[in-house]
């Protein structure tokens, strides 16, 4: 067994806890027992050296009663087998002047003792021993010890074996939890660990869990249809590009025909680089703003410039640009992307007006706010696609003939995002498209 | 062979009907998933080029539609979308055939004339009657080991009734599957051009191949 898993910690925890627990209840029990037991006899002892007459033929007592000398007075029993043992006594009362008890044997009799000096003036007088046989309690203690101890050593084995069923009752939601995680990899995001309804931390683990999934599952979704995006972006392309060449080589062809093959190929490749170019700016911009280079910049001559491009832009479709500009806003950022940010706005407001209609920007502020508003009169945008605008590659279902990589929004809103600003779009179809932008003036 | 491409993407729908018509297919273009679905079940075709991401209604919904309607003409699917899913699904929706983009011309032409092959159960590559060999593939047409030289009308003609011989093909269906939509009326057309064919294939020889079947058409 792994030694450093939580089940065999648990274990030896939950059993030392269990171990020590009853070791130190028997053992208290125990010494309890003893202390009682003797106190018990102690009393008995004093109780007879007051009244020795009464008590003297209680049988196997023992009294013994020295002069200051340690020469016997009297005694209740022949004392010439133990009469060391009892000068030793005598030892004792007259070094301690004070009452003792202690257990002695005699022979090979236990017996608690009660040595009692008496003094007058702080001189030994005489010195009484009195004495209990004690065989049957020590007997008795012994056996409640070895019995402790039997049953402590009976006792393990179940604790060891309680701790791992119980151990076991805790893991095995958590190990079942591991077995399924194991089972999910990237190919199967969607699978989802059951609940196991307990209403404790396992529970919350798994909804936890369910969660992180179904986040990871949406990400992974939403990488991959981008990468199938930019795939079938490129695949059209290539396969154009691949379509024209071979086509042209496939016979011997006239010079006019080849210079147009030429030329479609330089379309292609033109509309390929467009393409790349938008994927990594794409790509860097989703670097979590570690590319914001922080300056100070005047955003209102930034909205003149592009007014500018704008009636360019529009010269052609005899577009009418309507402007007004608040001057000397300033804002933090980086002014050649906010300024891309807004061009991709300017330059969809342009192409999906029609002939002879009018496209009109503001700049104003608004509580520590820059808001800049781009109006046109183009198609609008239904309601059902104004949420998907911003997505990479989505374009509307009105507009799939105009050339457009469909990802200048999604460029836009990052851009935006990066310095703390936000998009708000509104549409009406026939009637045209509002975009806000908001961005914060620090 | 009369055939129609639908795909979105105009440049590549010119040149993949450019390369067709070389070929010798009356070709007709759709832009979008409506006008590819009208057409594709109002004329008569012996091949569909069909992209899957179309404007208005898509290619795997056009497939499923054509196929309900009890529609046989073998299609293949030209699209950008290469996972097994998307194979699956499109091959399931009815389709005859997959190609992913970017593809190789020759290889769609091959498959194309594959695909016609099967549609028609006449196996072989190369069609015979009688001596004379036609090859759709290579555009060869041979009398007796002598190489025979076709316009491209012509030979799309001779291919149609080669492709069913002993059986009268009418001028109404020699129409529709030699010249494309925007081809007018002019049935005579038919007839000059019976004529420059017999010469061409009959010349020298006692075995005159395509009979004229009177008040219906021809057959060889």
């Amino acid at each position: 067994m792994n030694t450093k898993s939580i089940r065999f910690r648990i274990i030896i925890l939950f059993s030392s806890i269990l171990i020590i627990a009853i070791s130190v209840i028997f053992t208290s029990f125990y010494i309890f027992t003893n202390k009682i037991i003797y106190q018990e006899v102690d009393k008995n002892l004093l109780l007879h050296i007051h009244n020795l007459d009464q008590f003297n033929n209680v049988s196997g007592m023992v009294y013994i009663r020295f002069d200051k000398g340690g020469n016997i007075i009297n005694s209740s029993i022949d004392l010439n087998a133990s009469s060391i043992v009892f000068n030793n006594l005598f030892k004792i009362a007259q070094k301690n002047k004070s009452d003792i008890f202690l257990n002695q044997n005699i022979g090979d009799t236990p017996m608690r003792f009660l040595i009692k000096p008496t003094l007058i003036n702080n001189n030994l007088t005489e010195v009484l021993l009195v004495a209990h046989p004690i065989e049957a309690i020590q007997k008795s203690l012994k056996s409640l010890m070895y019995t402790l101890a039997i049953i402590f050593i009976i006792f393990i084995l179940p604790i060891i074996l309680g701790a791992i069923l119980f151990t076991q009752k805790i893991i095995k939601p958590i190990s079942s939890i591991i077995n399924k995680m194991d089972d999910i990899t990237t190919e199967n995001l969607e699978m989802r660990l059951s609940s196991p309804k307990s209403n404790d931390e396992i529970e919350k683990l798994t909804l936890t869990f369910n969660s992180l999934l179904s986040r990871l599952h949406q990400s992974f979704k939403r990488e991959r249809q981008f990468i199938e995006d930019i795939a079938h972006e490129l695949k059209t392309p290539i396969a154009t590009l691949k379509g024209g060449i071979e086509l042209a080589l496939s016979k011997q062809r006239s010079n006019i025909e080849y210079k147009k093959t030429l030329e479609e190929t330089l379309i292609d490749t033109d509309r390929i680089s467009k393409l790349v170019n938008n994927l990594l700016e794409l790509a860097w911009e989703g670097m979590s703003g570690n590319t914001v280079n922080n300056k100070k910049f005047n955003l209102s001559d930034l909205l003149v410039e592009l007014s500018n491009v704008a009636v360019k832009l529009g010269l052609q479709k005899n577009i009418k640009v309507n402007t007004d500009i608040k001057p000397n806003i300033n804002i933090y950022g980086d002014d050649n992307k906010i300024s891309r940010a807004l061009l991709n706005l300017v330059d969809n407001a342009i192409k999906y007006t029609p002939n002879n209609k009018s496209v009109s920007f503001s700049l104003g502020q608004v509580n520590k706010m820059a808001i800049i508003v781009i109006k046109d009169e183009g198609v609008g945008i239904p309601k059902k696609d104004l949420k998907h605008v911003f997505e990479r590659f989505h374009r509307g279902s009105k507009t799939s003939k105009t050339i457009g990589s469909g990802l200048g929004l999604a460029i836009s809103e990052g851009i935006i995002k990066t310095h703390n600003g936000r998009i708000i779009i509104n549409s009406k179809i026939g009637k045209g498209t509002m975009i806000k932008v908001i961005l914060p003036i620090l | 062979m009369r055939l129609l491409i639908i795909e979105d993407e105009i440049r590549l729908n010119n040149i993949i009907k450019k390369g067709l018509v070389e070929d010798g297919f009356a070709v007709d273009q759709a832009y979008d998933g409506e006008e590819g679905q009208y057409l594709a079940s109002s004329e008569n075709y012996d091949l569909i080029i069909l992209d899957l991401m179309l404007p208005k209604i898509n290619g795997i919904e056009i497939c499923t539609n054509l196929r309900k309607k009890g529609n046989k003409t073998p299609i293949i699917i030209l699209t950008a979308k290469s996972t097994t899913e998307d194979k699956i699904v499109g091959l399931d929706s009815g389709a005859d055939d997959y190609i992913t983009k970017p593809f190789s011309f020759k290889e769609l032409k091959s498959r194309a004339h594959a695909l016609i092959r099967r549609s028609l159960k006449d196996p072989s590559p190369v069609l015979e009657v009688d001596g004379l060999s036609l090859n759709p593939l290579s555009h060869v047409v041979i009398r007796n080991k002598k190489k025979i030289k076709l316009t491209p009308k012509e030979f799309a003609i001779l291919e149609l009734l080669m492709r069913n011989k002993s059986e009268v093909i009418t001028r109404t269906k020699i129409i529709e599957h030699v010249w494309d939509y925007n081809f007018d009326g002019m049935s005579n057309i038919v007839d000059v051009l019976i004529v420059t064919l017999r010469k061409k294939i009959n010349n020298g020889y006692k075995n005159k191949l395509i009979k004229t079947v009177h008040g219906v058409g021809y057959t060889i």
